[in-house]
């Protein structure tokens, strides 16, 4: 579903604030609550009900927040955490179909549910009504809010003259709560089925049907879960009225702008050809409720609304040859049928070279039962490219044109299937820059921290993420709508990544309220690229896998004002950088207010690309500072970023979320790399462990260097050294127990600390160096006694070192000291 | 040792499987060829070649007289148990501290602390790896020592032990607690007859009962051996009528269950209110502790193989929070399971062995947890003639891949077997009379053993 929206409506506050019916003072400070269902999930254009927000944490509700204008709060009862009361008023101007809707508390925001606006009055299903001889009866142009229960067939019953048009729709999937798939017929009483619907390409699991009524009498609707394995959350709405019910529009789409002639295929009286007046803008997907005889359609059909003409299909065109007529520039839209079990369908246009489309059968994305498969030809008919499925089950090339001159484009069937409904577009669209925001997922399968409330004199960090397609480059953000008090810091998203944190922080005095916010992006260089917000709520999962089956986009972010948190928090800005293969502990500042005690969890809402860091750390009960640890690798984006930490407690009544501020952290190249040649002696002896520095930049005064990983029984004689920016050398001299464990241990490394600013500036270094312990060779029986083998510099009694870099003899590497050790054979005449 | 009354035949002669058709069958013509005469068929004689050409070792005793057999379903994260890297960047490590053992210079992960008393009991293999990210297929590999494949279906090690040796002391030798727990614990090709026994119910429920072990309500033990006798001359009518490896199995599944519901040991053996409430606590009155101990119980009862789970190690989300929970029952139960078996002088003779289908990624991913790696991962053995206190293997740094002495499912599994006192090239027979070996290609890895 497209919530159509123009400039126009997107800046305006469709939310009614009713705060001031709410004074009671709240002890513990408010997380945002949840909302869980809005029942009845239906609402009659044109009049005022009363319909119930489930959820928790809802007794401090202040409004209903709406996407879109037509439906209002007239009053709101907040007495019960779970149950909010309201009464709504929908405009007889409001939009047909589901509308997203949100609660603001003084706490936070819920997530997103939906509301459906239909045309007639709503009654409620009384069970029982099983029984086909004693339907629940019901008057023509009603809708029906129902569950479809465990082995459950809802019968109902309406009166209908001869020739008179009943329609039966179905929204069960569509009204985003619950994964429910119905069945619908319409009977007469003698049983028979003038019309049945499992799945319709119109509205994939959710059924339509539609006739006209043969004689004057009774007809029965019967409704159920196609596989009789409802349950009592399987709730629809049935609208069963006079309403046209087209499933398919042809042709489905034109230039903006145009008042286009459409001939609405499906309904029960056969084509309905109507004048379209399409919207000014190429906003692509467009729903559009088709009205004949003052009866809306109960649901809108789907029109494509895009920058350039339309060309119809002529038939014969199942061979090049037969398609004679070219069209001389691009782009067009071609529109057609594939008619009958077999055709196929072709174009023959011209085209420039270097000119780029997206060549998109629009089929699915229409309602049309279509499974495309687009081919692209030169004009000898020889092909170039083809697509099934690319446009998800679309089909779409992206195509480049190789040279001046005259190609062809046709479409059919992925199976040869057709009908009179097998409509399609083809669009080819040129290539442009195209730019979209969107806050990433949080919580896999969840709506969790998809909104942003800001809790009054706190901060409140999200990530946004840019989707770039056809450019790259810097990009530069902005949200100019927020609610007054409210101020958004962010950061450029750097060409090279594609999200950025981004920090909103309210102030002390800011009024509690909510809006729903545009967010922009710009390129940072080329001002023509720009592109705005788009949530993808995904309402509905099932199998396999958690597939989604319902999701509803909205095109503004939820930004509120919410009452004070108990805490806040702040990263003690650092001022020595982050190095390649470094580590750093982040120092973090809690201010605990209105003598709130408990845990505060952190965690860093983004690393930058090559940084790591702790997934989680607690500052514990009662506390107000932590270290927060992060790392970079060896190839870490050498630049400065900007982070920030989240942190969440939950202060006795849910959690509330604030953040840090927008931090800079600079990563940078090391100032000093170690390697650690093998070091390997006998157990009961000494041995030297070699650091070869490399100094990569200069440093102020001493760094300390400290040795890890030692096996056990190994001690070590001065841990750690130090070192200054000329050292070339380190030396730990270390001492093997007599059963120290025999074998390579590869797991020595060095941490040197080189201070800057003040700070300490972590590098990891030398890892992967080797210690060998071996047990001593068997005395052997006719060995001299007295000729002990002179030991070399570093296999001697350890003495320790303080600092190497005045020390001579050098210290021999693993291969001199082998070198030594034969050459001394050699002279002693062993072998 | 080999029990008489078991079938000696093929997933094909059981009748679970399928029954032979009656009268002639396809291949009963072959008896018109020339063998005729013998009184075989061609597929007897082909059989009885290939059976003759199969590598036939015996099995004895060996010093693991049983098994027990702790799988962690899921697939637990190695670096939250006995493989921490404390010195891995932050996103390696992972936000768990660790805790030092009884053996010098070995950690585990901090909630380990019971398991790191007992070190010296235990080898710790840290290098274990297989290269199957999917839980069915990494799970199969840990029950079977095979790689799956979809042309046949592999007996797992209980089914090949109960294959190998059979019951002993009227206990069934192959018990599976609380259940089986996936398709690959079953019997595969062998007879059903060597499948699990499932103790059906968790002995940490307060009213723990084995369903198979008492007689239905309103039956007497007078009522019961009428009913038995009768059967016994229903069968023997059809054993006169036609001769068939069929009928013996399905007798072998009457006799298996007579002896229990008959046998005094096995009934005690499964009455986990035998113990004292000392012992439950020390266990831990929860799944882990009641699980091994019920083990413990079955092992001592005569049970060969013992093979239980515990827990879901699935964590790809909020593994700190997850682990936290989880292993603490594990690491007192775990602990307990091993002093105990020892002070009862049986840790010589049974072999533990912990294991899960995986290990998890080295880094922790977007949403704290670690997701499928098989790469490496660590499996403990204990007792059984393995050594104690020791660390086979090593992961690398940040425990991505195995460092030192990695070790196969093939090797770990001929190692157990070796340590049962079965050879592991040995074949067994499948369907179509093909010789499969119990393990392919596994070597007995001699510095796990003491």
């Amino acid at each position: 579903m497209r919530w159509l929206l123009s400039r126009h409506f997107t800046s305006q506050v469709t939310g009614i604030f009713v705060g001031m019916l709410v004074i009671a003072p709240i002890a513990v400070p408010a997380s945002s609550p949840a909302l869980s269902l809005v029942l009845p999930q239906s609402a009659q254009r044109g009049t005022e009900s009363d319909t119930t927000f489930q959820g928790e944490r809802l007794g401090d509700a202040q409004e209903i927040l709406f996407y879109e204008p037509g439906i209002s709060t007239v009053s709101l009862n907040n007495s019960n955490a779970t149950q909010l009361k309201v009464r709504l008023k929908v405009e007889p101007t409001a939009r047909l179909g589901q509308h997203v809707v949100r609660v603001r508390t003084a706490g936070g925001i819920s997530e997103a549910r939906t509301l459906t606006v239909g045309q007639y009055p709503i009654v409620l299903e009384k069970e029982p009504n099983n029984d086909f001889n004693n339907p629940q009866k019901i008057a023509l142009n009603t809708t029906v809010q129902g569950v479809a229960g465990n082995e459950d067939v809802d019968y109902y019953s309406i009166e209908a003259k001869k020739g008179q048009r009943i329609t039966a729709e179905i929204e069960a999937m569509r009204l985003g709560s619950t994964l429910v798939d119905c069945h619908l017929a319409i009977l007469d009483l003698k049983r028979f089925e003038l019309a049945a619907c499992d799945d319709s390409s119109f509205a994939l699991q959710d059924p339509v049907a539609s006739v006209v009524a043969p004689e004057d009498g009774t007809y029965l609707i019967a409704v159920r879960e196609s596989s009789y394995a409802g349950n009592e959350g399987s709730r629809y709405c049935l609208h069963v009225g006079e309403a046209p019910r087209p499933v398919i529009a042809y042709p489905a789409g034109g230039k903006a702008g145009e008042e286009l002639s459409v001939t609405f295929l499906g309904d029960a009286r056969g084509p309905i050809v109507q004048k379209v007046r399409l919207p000014e803008k190429p906003i692509g997907d467009f729903n559009y409720s088709l009205v004949q005889d003052n009866q809306s359609a109960p649901s809108p059909n789907k029109l494509r609304v895009v920058a350039y003409s339309n060309v119809m299909e002529v038939e014969p065109n199942n061979l090049p040859a037969q398609v004679t007529n070219s069209i001389p520039a691009m782009p067009v839209a071609f529109n057609g049928v594939i008619e009958k079990a077999g055709d196929i369908d072709f174009f023959r246009f011209k085209a420039k070279a270097g000119q780029k489309f997206d060549v998109r059968c629009v089929a699915r994305a229409i309602q049309s039962p279509l499974d495309a498969v687009l081919a692209l030809y030169k004009g000898d008919g020889s092909q170039i490219a083809d697509n099934d499925d690319s446009g998800g089950p679309d089909s779409l090339i992206n195509w480049t044109v190789p040279a001046d001159g005259e190609y062809l484009v046709s479409v059919r069937d992925h199976l040869n299937k057709g009908g009179a409904h097998y409509v399609y577009r083809i669009e080819f669209t040129p290539v442009t820059s195209e730019l979209t925001l969107g806050i990433p997922e949080y919580a896999r399968n969840s709506q969790e921290r998809n909104s942003v409330p800001v809790p009054r004199g706190n901060r409140f960090a999200t990530l946004l993420r840019a989707t770039r397609a056809n450019f790259s480059g810097d990009l530069t953000l902005s949200a100019p709508e927020l609610p007054a008090g409210v101020t958004l810091t962010t950061d450029i998203i750097a060409g090279s990544v594609n999200e950025t944190p981004v920090v909103f922080e309210a102030s002390t005095n800011a009024v509690l309220g909510a809006k729903l916010v545009p967010v922009l992006g710009q390129h940072a260089s080329n001002k023509e690229i720009v592109g705005g917000f788009r949530q993808v709520l995904e309402l509905i999962y099932g199998e396999p896998n958690n597939t989604i089956y319902y999701k509803a986009p909205v095109d503004r972010m939820a930004v509120a004002v919410t009452e004070e948190a108990p805490f806040k928090i702040t990263i003690v800005e650092p001022k020595a950088p982050l190095v390649q293969n470094g580590s750093m502990n982040l120092k973090v500042l809690a201010e605990r207010r209105n003598g709130f005690k408990g845990n505060i969890r952190l965690s860093m809402l983004w690393n930058p690309p090559g940084v790591g860091s702790q997934n989680e750390v607690i500052i514990p009960e009662g506390q107000t500072e932590a270290y927060y640890p992060i790392n970079a690798n060896g190839d870490a984006a050498i630049r400065a970023w900007k982070i920030a930490l989240l942190a969440n407690a939950d202060a006795g009544k849910g959690q509330v979320w604030t953040s840090s501020q927008l931090t800079p952290l600079t990563v940078a190249a090391p100032f000093v790399a170690m390697q650690i040649p093998m070091a390997a002696g006998e157990q009961g002896k000494g041995v030297g462990i070699l650091g070869k520095l490399q100094q990569l930049q200069p440093f102020e005064g001493e760094a300390q260097v400290q040795l890890f990983g030692l096996p056990p029984k190994v001690e070590i004689a001065k841990n750690p050294l130090t070192i200054t920016k000329t050292n070339q050398e380190v030396l730990f001299t270390t001492t093997l127990a007599s059963d120290a464990p025999v074998g390579q241990h590869k797991t020595l490394f060095c941490q040197i600390i080189v201070m800057k600013n003040g700070e300490p500036v972590t590098h990891s270094v030398g890892g992967g160096g080797v210690l060998r312990i071996d047990a001593p060779p068997p005395p052997k029986a006719n060995a001299p006694v007295a000729v002990a083998t002179p030991a070399p510099a570093a296999a001697t009694t350890p003495k320790p070192v303080a600092v190497v870099a005045a020390a001579p003899p050098r210290p021999l590497s693993r291969l001199e000291k082998l070198r030594l050790e034969a050459k001394e054979k050699a002279a002693a005449g062993t072998h | 040792m080999s029990s008489n009354s078991l079938i000696q035949g093929t997933w094909a002669d059981d009748p679970a499987h399928f029954l032979r058709p009656r009268g002639m069958g396809r291949r009963s013509f072959l008896q018109v060829g020339m063998v005729a005469g013998l009184g075989f068929t061609l597929g007897d004689l082909f059989r009885m070649r290939a059976m003759g050409e199969a590598k036939n070792y015996e099995s004895k005793e060996g010093k693991a007289k049983s098994v027990i057999h702790i799988f962690l379903p899921g697939g637990i994260a190695h670096q939250e148990s006995f493989d921490p890297k404390p010195y891995a960047p932050v996103e390696y490590r992972g936000p768990l501290g660790t805790v030092k053992t009884k053996l010098d210079g070995v950690q585990f992960s901090q909630n380990l602390a019971k398991t790191a008393q007992i070190a010296d009991k235990i080898t710790v293999c840290r290098s274990m790896t297989h290269g199957e990210a999917a839980h069915e297929r990494g799970t199969h590999n840990m029950f079977t020592g095979y790689r799956p494949s979809p042309a046949l279906s592999y007996p797992s090690f209980g089914a090949v032990v109960s294959h190998e040796f059979g019951p002993r002391k009227s206990m069934p030798p192959y018990v599976c607690i609380p259940g089986v727990p996936n398709e690959f614990a079953g019997s595969g090709y062998l007879s059903s007859a060597y499948g699990p026994f499932s103790v059906g119910s968790d002995p940490a429920d307060g009213n723990f009962q084995v369903k198979d072990l008492v007689l239905p309500g309103g039956m007497t033990v007078g009522r019961f051996e009428k009913r038995k006798t009768m059967l016994q001359k229903v069968d023997a009518h059809f054993k006169s009528l036609e001769k068939s490896d069929a009928l013996d199995a399905m007798d072998t599944f009457y006799q298996r269950a007579y002896s229990l519901i008959s046998s005094k040991e096995a009934r005690e053996a499964f009455d986990m209110k035998a113990e004292s409430d000392k012992t439950k606590d020390a266990y831990g009155r929860n799944a882990a502790g009641m699980r091994m101990l019920l083990a413990r119980r079955l092992v001592e009862a005569g049970v060969r193989m013992v093979s239980l789970t515990y827990g879901g190690w699935d964590h790809h989300d909020g593994i700190a929070n997850a682990i936290n929970t989880q292993l603490p029952p594990f690491d007192q139960a775990f602990a307990m399971l091993i002093a105990d078996l020892d002070q009862r002088g049986l840790l010589d003779s049974t072999l533990v062995m912990v294991s899960s289908e995986f290990g998890r990624t080295p880094k922790i991913n977007a949403t704290g947890g670690r997701d499928h790696w098989p790469k490496v991962f660590s499996v403990v053995l204990a007792g059984g003639g393995i050594k104690r206190g020791s660390i086979y293997g090593s992961s690398d740094a940040t425990a991505s891949e195995p460092d030192e002495h990695p070790l196969g499912v093939e090797d770990l599994a001929t190692t157990m077997y070796h340590q049962m006192g079965i050879v592991a090239d040995k074949e067994l027979m499948a369907p179509g009379g093909r010789p499969i070996e119990i393990v392919d290609g596994g070597k007995v890895v001699t510095e796990l053993l003491a």
